[in-house]
């Protein structure tokens, strides 16, 4: 076996010793100051990156809570961050919470909804014979009845420490509460007012119960908007239909009733204005005529008191010639010879008869 | 020995976080924590921040959730009191009230775990609330039977009793989320739907014709009324004329035979008008002028 010592020894005497040292001291030197160099340098930029890492900013449409060691930094509305720059402590020690605060938010009810068959096209609901719960959800109405509704929130946060902090899951919570909302109102209605007479009373009454719960709950948030879609189940879909048929035909009679009405009325206040206006003409043309004969026989009855028999003559002889114009035909009989008067047989119905109207129509 | 600073201030950091690691604990603000030493209940940490303790071995720390959960079942059936059979489903808001008595209940800081023991419980309160109530107290036509919330509340106060005193676990809120009717049973309710459409569907056929029918007559009777009055608007008017004709014929007493000589005079003048045929001989005034020019000499 080799003696170490001994071969150090041969080592150290076949080279020289302290050139090699210092050399070797020299680049160890130099390694540990690059290797230093770069620590200090990484320690810089992790710093750097730490101290940048300490400020965060808060978004429009958002708000930030800091938790120190898990408790909200700053009390009353002071814990509340709005939109802005701000600084925090690294992480463990704090820790920021973003919140969603400005947008609206939207959560559906599809409790009492109908589910969607293979072929269905999710417009309309399956005519089946019978529902199943498990997949056709559906409100019982206070008549009895079943139907399909969905409802549809749409709301704002308006506490986000609530919002956020209070519930482990809140849209869920939210979810339920209008669920809870459709089946309260469902039982608060009858089918035809649901569907047709009241929807807009029912969409309220789901809106005012939801409002209520959230409230109660306060879960933090202002109700925006409350959509509801109602339909009949399809096994009955078109008996409804068929009343809402109905239900138009009424309506349409009714209102052609009434335009007869307006129409009769109408004429009839026609018919009767001019009844009433021919009356006054009428009247009123026969006491002009009447003032016309008393004023033409004042002025005539001084001619005639003067030489009644020239004054009878003359009237006459103008009316005869009237009369004479005015005829379609005139005959003129001469007097026999012998003084005999004429005989005249006359054809008392000179016109030819009209031909039978069924005659005419055939 | 020099000692660099560097080295120190990294050896005393790296010593504070380790204590830390070991010693400490943070409790965020929706979290309670419960410490147990050597397995046994210790403390509670109800308010959030940081909190020291021994290291682990000696004491485990369990976080629990303070907020509230969310807890849903399936529907299922359930009889009223009138042995009525309505599927319902219940939501239910709970939170750890007594997180002590819910660790030694449920022997873990899982709210799962807990919902499976809620769940019975639930369910139990759902079947002796509704079965204390007529089915006409959950659907009713008249609102005022209904009760719904004093349904709600009696689940509510019913599960509360024993959630809080045997899993320390409070129920802040409970709500119907489904109510309906069995598979079996809604066909029925559609043949009944189906009849009372029909009827309807009669009735507001009937309505309309009944009203359309009404409004005719009314129109009618208007009509003949309004006519009614005016014949007797016109007959006033022409009663009045003719009173005012016949004290204007007074006038005519002055020479009563040229009054029937001009009333002669116009009846011959409207009876011959254009379609009549006139017949006359040569004695009519005229035409006797054709015999006798002289005949027209006045006497």
């Amino acid at each position: 076996m080799a003696d170490p010592d001994k071969k150090t020894g041969d080592l150290r005497s076949t080279t020289s010793p302290v050139p090699t040292d210092d050399a070797s001291n020299q680049a160890l030197s130099e390694a540990l100051n690059s290797s230093f160099l770069l620590i200090k340098l990484l320690g810089v930029a992790m710093l750097a990156a730490l101290v940048f890492s300490c400020y965060f900013t808060v978004n429009p449409n958002e708000v930030a809570v800091i938790l120190r060691f898990g408790s909200p930094v700053g009390t009353g509305r002071e814990v509340i961050r709005t939109n802005g720059l701000y600084f925090r402590l690294p992480s463990p020690i704090d820790e920021v919470v973003r919140i969603k605060v400005g947008e609206l938010q939207t959560v559906v009810a599809t409790n009492a909804w109908f589910g969607v068959s293979a072929d269905g096209d999710g417009a309309k609901p399956a005519p089946m014979p019978q529902l199943n719960p498990a997949i056709d959800g559906h409100v019982i109405t206070s008549d009895g009845n079943i139907m399909h509704v969905k409802a549809t929130m749409k709301y704002r946060v308006t506490d986000p420490l609530a919002y956020t902090f209070r519930f482990a899951n809140i849209t869920n919570l939210i979810v339920n509460a209008l669920n809870n909302s459709v089946q309260w109102a469902g039982v608060r209605f009858k089918a035809d007012d649901l569907i047709y007479k009241n929807p807009a009373g029912f969409r309220l009454a789901i809106r005012d119960r939801v409002v209520s719960v959230c409230d109660r709950a306060g879960y933090g948030i202002v109700v925006d908007n409350v959509d509801v879609n109602q339909t009949a189940p399809g096994a009955v879909k078109d008996a409804f239909d068929q009343v809402q048929s109905a239900d138009q035909e009424k309506d349409k009679k009714i209102k052609e009733a009434q335009g007869e009405y307006e129409r009769i009325t109408r004429e009839a206040g026609g018919t009767t204005n001019r009844i009433i206006a021919e009356a006054r003409s009428g009247a009123e043309a026969l006491v002009q005529g009447v003032e016309a004969d008393v004023r033409f026989f004042q002025d005539q009855l001084p001619a005639y008191r003067k030489n009644e028999a020239l004054f009878r003559r003359l009237r006459l002889t103008e009316v005869t010639s009237t009369i004479l114009t005015n005829s379609q035909r005139k005959f003129f009989l001469p007097r026999r010879g012998d003084g005999v008067p004429r005989e005249l047989r006359l054809n008392l119905n000179p016109e030819p008869d009209e031909p039978p109207k069924s005659a005419n129509a055939r | 020995m020099k000692r660099n600073p560097i080295t120190m201030i990294t050896g005393v950091a790296l010593l504070v976080i380790f204590i830390f690691l070991v010693f400490a604990f943070q409790v965020r603000f929706t979290q309670v924590a419960v410490v147990t030493r050597f397995g046994r209940y210790s403390r509670s940490e109800t308010n959030s921040g940081l909190f020291f303790r021994l290291p682990p071995g000696v004491e485990k720390v369990y976080y629990f959730d303070k907020r509230l959960q969310n807890f849903e079942r399936k529907f299922e059936q359930t009889f009223t009191r009138d042995k009525r059979s309505p599927i319902v489903a219940i939501y239910v808001a709970w939170r750890i009230a007594d997180p002590k008595m819910f660790l030694e209940r449920f022997n873990s800081d899982d709210v799962l775990v807990a919902e499976q023991s809620l769940e019975g419980l639930v369910r139990g309160a759902q079947n002796a609330v509704i079965g204390r109530h007529d089915f006409s107290e959950l659907v009713s036509p008249d609102p005022t039977q209904v009760k719904f919330d004093v349904i709600e509340r009696e689940i509510q106060e019913e599960i509360t009793k024993t959630a809080l005193s045997n899993y320390g676990i409070a129920v802040d809120l409970v709500g119907i989320k489904q109510l309906g009717l069995p598979e079996t049973l809604t066909a029925k309710v559609f043949d009944r739907m189906r009849a009372e459409r029909e009827r309807t569907v009669k009735k507001l056929i009937a309505e309309g014709n009944a009203e359309a029918t009404k409004i005719y007559s009314q129109a009618r009777l208007e009509s003949e009324t309004m006519f009614a009055s005016a014949q007797r608007e016109a007959l006033k008017i022409r009663g009045e004329a003719e009173a005012k004709e016949l004290k204007s014929y007074e006038v005519f007493n002055q020479e009563p035979e040229l009054a029937q000589f001009f009333m002669g005079l116009r009846a011959l003048e409207l009876s011959l008008t254009n379609r009549s045929t006139l017949i006359l001989d040569e004695s009519t005034a005229p035409l006797n002028l054709l015999k006798d020019p002289k005949a027209l000499k006045i006497q």
